[in-house]
């Protein structure tokens, strides 16, 4: 009677920060949210000049690769650099000095906490074939 | 959902659940208010039933007495104490025994 492997357990939501050198990640707030739309606007924006599919980069559940991970970055790197500082609610500038490692970490882990978001608000729309 | 949340005493005003709880967290505490709001009302429907059963006329002292045990029965099902009791209760080495030969388990 296993629960499914990707719906979070009480304990996941209610305690999910982590925790990568000095800086400590957490899913997103609605108020983040908010605040990040125009930054997730900005990279589906760049996707589409450059004819990639935003769903054409997850897998069928919903996750996402290491190497598109890296695409992203290499496409939308401004936009992907804003959202992690919000996230963080660090300066910009602190994050240009992280090493490639930590840095793809620390996003990967930003994807992992807020997949559900991605999933449900940009691929649902994509993959049905319009605007809702 | 935010109304629902601080009427229950969960963050300090919507500005604070908007910044220092994670989306997860508000869908999860709703979704628990919820559920307890539709608990409570379960309950509520149950006592209302039992209470219902347990004050209609008798036409005999069985049936009394009939109504007397399944409402004490109802009164203990609400007391921690008692079902806890019940579920800690050790088995006696027959029950123990008994239990073993409806799983077809050989006992000597």
């Amino acid at each position: 009677m296993g629960k499914k492997d990707n719906k979070k357990e009480d304990e996941e939501i209610l305690f999910p920060e982590v925790k990568v050198k000095d800086y400590v990640i957490k899913p997103w707030s609605f108020g983040i949210l908010f605040d990040i739309s125009e930054m997730l606007e900005g990279i589906l924006d760049k996707l589409d000049e450059k004819n990639i599919k935003l769903d054409s980069m997850f897998s069928d559940e919903g996750f996402i690769s290491y190497t598109n991970i890296l695409r992203l970055f290499t496409i939308a790197s401004k936009d992907v650099l804003e959202i992690i500082a919000i996230t963080l609610d660090v300066d910009k500038e602190e994050l240009k000095g992280l090493d490639m490692a930590d840095g793809i970490k620390i996003a990967t882990i930003i994807y992992k906490q807020n997949s559900e978001m991605f999933v449900k608000n940009f691929m649902a729309p994509q993959k049905s074939g319009g605007k809702k | 959902m935010f109304l629902n949340l601080l009427q229950h005493g969960i963050g300090k005003s919507v500005e604070d659940l908007r910044w220092n709880y994670t989306i997860d967290q508000v869908y999860l505490f709703n979704t628990k208010l919820c559920r307890k709001s539709m608990d409570d009302l379960r309950e509520n429907a149950f006592v209302l039933a039992n209470a219902l059963v347990y004050a209609s006329p008798s036409y005999d002292e069985a049936a009394g007495r009939k109504k007397q045990k399944s409402w004490n029965e109802f009164i203990n099902s609400l007391d921690w104490r008692k079902v806890s009791k019940k579920v800690n209760k050790k088995k006696s080495p027959m029950a123990f025994a008994n239990d073993l030969r409806r799983f077809k388990v050989g006992v000597k």
